[in-house]
């Protein structure tokens, strides 16, 4: 039950990762003008969020931390997918709007936040 | 047992409110996603192709030409910040220059045509390679494109060509 729970945990959080991934790699066609100036600070809050919220879920730190990085990297994997829809919905023409630096900045990310959302973790199970 | 149940209890509401957060998100998402689509159509109907390259010899120097054609055909009002040409005779680099339009911009209006010609003064060291000519005159013209929303982006074009006329 505590597995299931867990797994649909980093399912939710992944979709919410997705999403603020999305708005800082296209800052100017998100809906709110925030993200265009905000838009790493909203990663790093909504990191610290997600893990945040998955230690409250997780029965212990060291499980809370693997379910965070599960959750950044299907954001991740989610907004990458968001980002090559014009190609893989064949519009994408003799300009790219996605450069090969935003793929490389991806996988800083995933680096990055595991440890920020390990703080949220350890906040949430202290909860 | 009542810690138990505590805990369920806590489970459902943090299930709750990621559940409440992922519905955000997906909202969010699907109007970012939109828009960038209608970008990436936009962007898809900029075309940019070179139409001909002229050789003619003033002073000496060779001045090369290179039409470009640029074609608009997307909703938005588009303009182009700079240029850049580079000229390859038989795989072999000739030479590049650089269009700075900051200060007076290319503008494409929606659904307009443009054609424009690229001068590129080689210089002498370069003379040798240029006589000695060749068939296959390779272009290769980049840039940067203005569109609303998105800033400037590159677009790029390569181009295997004849000479026009030949040598002038």
């Amino acid at each position: 039950m505590d597995r299931t729970k867990t797994v649909l945990g980093i399912i939710l959080m992944g979709i919410f990762m997705c999403s603020l991934f999305t708005v800082q790699a296209l800052p100017l066609l998100a809906p709110f003008g925030v993200a265009a100036e905000y838009g790493m600070v909203l990663v790093f809050l909504g990191a610290l969020l997600t893990g945040f919220l998955l230690g409250m879920l997780t029965p212990s730190v060291a499980k809370g931390v693997f379910a965070g990085f599960a959750s950044i990297v299907l954001g991740l994997i989610l907004a990458g997918c968001v980002l090559a829809l014009p190609s893989l919905l064949g519009i994408a023409g003799q300009l790219g709007l996605v450069s090969t630096l935003a793929l490389e900045r991806a996988v800083l990310f995933a680096v990055i936040l595991t440890p920020i959302s390990a703080v949220g973790i350890f906040i949430g199970c202290l909860v | 047992m009542k810690a138990n149940n505590g805990r369920a209890h806590r489970s459902s509401v943090v299930l709750a409110v990621m559940g409440l957060l992922a519905l955000c998100a997906i909202g969010l998402t699907w109007v970012t996603a939109k828009n960038y689509l209608n970008a990436s159509t936009a962007a898809a109907r900029f075309h940019i192709a070179v139409s001909e390259i002229t050789c003619e010899q003033e002073n000496s120097e060779y001045v090369l030409g290179i039409g470009v054609d640029l074609r608009n055909q997307s909703k938005w009002d588009l303009s182009i910040i700079s240029m850049r040409a580079i000229v390859y005779i038989d795989r072999q680099y000739v030479w590049g220059q650089n269009y700075d339009f900051m200060s007076n911009r290319l503008e494409l209006p929606q659904g307009s045509e443009r054609d424009t010609v690229l001068r590129i003064e080689v210089p002498y060291t370069k003379k040798e390679i240029v006589n000695r000519g060749g068939d296959n005159w390779s272009i290769r013209v980049s840039g940067l494109l203005d569109m609303p929303y998105l800033g400037s982006k590159l677009f790029v074009t390569h181009a295997l060509i004849p000479l026009e006329g030949g040598h002038d």
